[in-house]
């Protein structure tokens, strides 16, 4: 499948609450998404960061505007851009080898390259020992890893990821995203990421996307060396970044977490 | 730091050394059976105390009531082939063979229903004018006690078994359409949108999605028909058949024989107990990658 | 009206073609050999004629001519002769399925009193529901003779079994948690059995209702066509024996409303019961 760019062209997406009043989920979204981009969308919950993964995939459509991916216009769901939920949605009555060649299926693939694939891309997240476990043989983190296995496995040139390592604890967090920044290095696909964790968007993003009120409020580039680790966090333009987004989020007063990561502020 | 809770799983599946995964092994296994041994003989206990009951009861109220050693003793004397049971006017056979027959009956009328009723109720799902056409229609197959319309198959369809057949059938449709519906629209939208996202069609999301997501409630439906259908179809065999377990408890309770028809029904009783056993077996392997609930045994419904 | 039609309009086209379908099938259909209905009544038949010839079943000529005295066949007497009928029969339910919900919830909790006792007797009830209830009938009959009281103890019986099991089941499902917080509050046995249990295994007891009352029914029609000489179930089988088809299925209709009635009746009784509870609807089965 070839990369291309996705481009939202004044996207708006509303809908009518039970009390009967229209609320605007995404309220008029620009945006260009170049090709290979690992792009992180951070914002307070229930401010259109979902609603906008989901226009993507082509789960909800757009009341107004566009999606373009790749020059293609999207309509519906399809494999070139496939998603990983917050929740678990690792089918359980399928093995781990059958989940993870469930997108393949989908596209036909045949039996002896399906095999292969899988194989490769169940070594990739370490999960190659578990190829014959069900889900429920595994932990809450190797469940997500399956899910980011499936998706990779299907070659899809843009993959849509809304908070997918929003439950875990702290350490297999961080073990996720190493893995997740190992395997776009390798594959260059473009990412988008949803988080409401600003540091986990400072440790994965090349850009981030601010939204609030369903609008983009900022575009924040971030050319910070890889691996970002605390150090590297702790310098001042990232220190920085992190304010900004702060800012934004209506957390002016960021002290407490400026004297966590040992930046005195006057 | 990637790998660290894989090796922790690592480890938790294969313990250090041979003995002392035997030694885990065994604690295992007698965790597992404790609570399995303590329901056998509880349970035993259980039925003897009502065995005791029964008896009691029995020398109270006299004939009316034979003890359990008088009913077994009488299942036992004609389960093969009986002359008695002849004498009654019915055909060739002891207790089995009419027991047999019923069974007979309820298996091929559970399986027509399951098949038709499931996949209604699948296309119901998944296409929206199938399920508005038929909602009516079951609802008015819900309400109505089934058995009212055995009178009209006697008629339509005269004393042979279709009459029964076509009566559990229909009533095993309306159940497992309705439980089938419940079990899809339950099934989370998550797992749609992530298939669909995952590019796949509608017939792949329709038999990988849907069909096992919704397979263990449908379970349910299967269970609770089945119980039923026993029932069923010894009534409808009692209002006019040319054989079954209905008809030869109209044979003896036309001669007054208490005894008999306990037989048949006791009879009847641990056949539909084995069968809801094979049920359950059946649902804790199709849905044994489920988390809670796959291998629970029987009791509750 | 409209709006109700126009949204529903594919299931009202499906109830439409299948009464279609009936009456065709009622105007092709040979007459049964006995009498003079059709094999499929039509609707016109089975609401004119049918419902006249119900006045053959009414039996007290003060009040309308009896037909098998040589009387004359009235609607009168027809609706008499149903509604005498009916009342018998949702009397037997109604008695039936109160005593067997009372009778089988207190043993139920009289046996969970004590855990053991309570794993005991888990095996026995199990058996008990897996005997074929519809297959009794004789048997109540034998005991009881083909009376009322029959009827309305083999509805009873057939309620409280499930009431039984059931009580017994949901107090086995409580969580421990709630039993350990009422016992670190320093409450009795017979105060968390009235603060706890009772409260707890109420909706599981009220998924019953539901599952009962249609049990109840089939269970009251079963003694009816088997041996009880009155009812609407045994009416039924009186006109099964002359194949008076129109005549069933004006009965069958009646009990479609009588029973789909009593659903919404029940259903409204326990929600009222239930509307402290906080989620959703426990009373939709």
């Amino acid at each position: 499948m070839s990369q291309g760019e996705i481009v939202l062209d004044n996207v708006h997406c509303r809908f009518r609450h039970v009390s009967g009043r229209t609320v605007a989920a995404l309220d008029g979204v620009d945006v260009t998404v170049p090709a290979g981009q690992l792009v992180c969308l951070v914002g307070p919950s229930g401010h259109g960061k979902s609603t906008l993964l989901r226009v993507v995939a082509g789960l909800t459509p757009p009341t107004e505007g566009s999606v373009h991916a790749g020059g293609e216009k999207v309509t519906g769901p399809a494999v070139d851009r496939p998603m990983v939920f917050q929740e678990d949605t690792v089918f359980p009555w399928m093995r781990v080898t059958d989940n993870v060649e469930f997108g393949l299926r989908a596209q036909g693939v045949g039996d002896a390259e399906r095999r292969r694939t899988v194989a490769r891309w169940l070594e990739e997240v370490g999960l190659t020992d578990f190829a014959d476990s069900w889900p429920k043989e595994l932990s809450g983190g190797m469940r997500k890893r399956v899910a980011v296995a499936t998706v990779f496995a299907t070659g899809a040139p843009y993959l849509l990821m809304d908070e997918p390592f929003g439950a875990l604890d702290y350490v297999t967090r961080l073990s996720l995203q190493n893995m997740l920044l190992d395997l776009w290095r390798e594959t260059r696909r473009t990412i988008l990421f949803v988080t409401h964790d600003v540091e986990e968007a400072l440790v994965l993003a090349d850009r981030i996307l601010v939204m609030r009120s369903g609008r983009l409020e900022d575009d924040i580039e971030v050319s910070l060396p890889r691996p970002r680790d605390e150090d590297i966090r702790a310098r001042p333009e990232a220190v920085a970044i992190t304010k900004r987004i702060h800012r934004h989020l209506g957390l002016d007063d960021a002290a407490p977490v400026a004297a966590r990561m040992g930046v005195t502020t006057s | 730091m990637r790998g660290g809770e894989i090796a922790v799983a690592r480890v938790a599946r294969n313990p250090a050394g041979p003995a002392r995964a035997a030694l885990d092994a065994a604690r295992r296994l007698r965790r597992r059976w404790r609570p399995l041994a303590r329901r056998v003989v509880l349970g035993g206990l259980g039925v003897v105390v009502v065995l005791g009951l029964w008896t009691l009861a029995g020398m109270a109220v006299g004939r009316y009531l034979p003890p359990p050693w008088t009913v077994v003793a009488n299942l036992l004397d004609h389960f093969f082939a009986s002359d008695y049971l002849r004498g009654l006017g019915l055909p060739a056979g002891g207790y089995i063979d009419h027991v047999w027959a019923t069974t007979g009956k309820v298996v091929v009328g559970m399986v027509v229903g399951t098949l038709v009723g499931g996949t209604l109720a699948l296309a119901a799902a998944h296409i929206r004018w199938i399920g508005e056409a038929f909602a009516p229609l079951v609802a008015a197959l819900g309400t109505l006690p089934i058995l009212a319309l055995a009178p009209f198959f006697l008629i339509w369809f005269g004393i042979s078994a279709v009459s029964q057949i076509v009566l559990v059938s229909l009533y095993t449709v309306t159940i497992i359409y309705i439980y089938s519906l419940r079990a899809v629209r339950n099934i989370d939208a998550r797992y749609g949108d992530y298939a669909r996202t995952l590019g796949a069609p509608r017939r792949l999301v329709f038999h990988r999605v849907s069909l096992p997501a919704a397979l263990p409630e449908m379970f349910g439906g299967i269970r609770i028909a089945f119980a039923a259908s026993w029932g069923l179809t010894a009534i409808a065999e009692l209002l006019g058949a040319q054989s079954g377990a209905g008809r030869a408890i109209l044979s003896l309770s036309a001669v007054y024989d208490v005894t008999g028809m306990m037989a048949v029904i006791l009879l009847l009783g641990i056949v539909a107990l084995i069968m809801d056993g094979l049920i359950v077996m059946a649902k804790a392997w199709l849905t044994r990658w489920s988390a809670v609930g796959a291998g629970s045994s029987g009791g509750s419904s | 009206m409209i709006g109700f039609l126009v949204r529903h309009r594919i299931g009202v086209l499906s109830v439409l073609i299948v009464v279609v379908v009936w009456e065709i099938a009622g105007h092709v259909s040979p007459h049964s050999p006995l009498r003079e209905s059709p094999v499929v009544p039509p609707l016109e038949f089975i609401f004119g004629p049918a419902l006249i010839g119900m006045a053959d079943y009414w039996r007290i000529d003060w009040l309308a001519p009896t037909p098998i005295d040589g009387g004359e066949r009235t609607l009168l007497g027809a609706v008499l002769a149903l509604s005498y009928h009916t009342v018998l029969t949702l009397s037997r339910l109604v008695v039936g399925l109160v005593l067997g919900a009372v009778i089988g919830v207190a043993l139920g909790l009289a046996i969970s009193w004590s855990r053991v006792a309570r794993e005991m007797f888990a095996a026995p009830l199990h058996i008990f529901r897996m005997l074929p209830l519809l297959a009794m009938v004789p048997l109540f009959q034998f005991w009881f003779g083909a009376t009322n009281l029959s009827a309305i103890v083999f509805v009873a019986y057939g309620v409280g079994v499930v009431y039984l099991a059931g009580t017994v089941n949901a107090v086995a499902n409580i969580q421990a948690r709630y039993y350990e917080y009422a016992a670190t509050l320093g409450a009795s046995k017979a105060r968390i059995y009235a603060s706890v249990v009772l409260p707890a295994i109420l909706p599981e007891l009220f998924s019953s209702v539901m599952l009962t009352l249609g049990l109840a029914w089939s269970a009251v029609i079963g003694a009816e066509y088997i041996g009880v000489d009155s009812g609407i179930g045994r009416m039924i089988i009186w006109a099964e024996f002359f194949s008076h088809t129109g005549r069933i299925a004006l009965v069958t209709i009646l009990l479609t409303v009588y029973a789909a009635a009593s659903f919404l009746v029940f259903r409204g009784v326990a929600r009222r019961l239930l509307s402290w509870m906080p989620s959703g609807d426990p009373t939709r089965p």
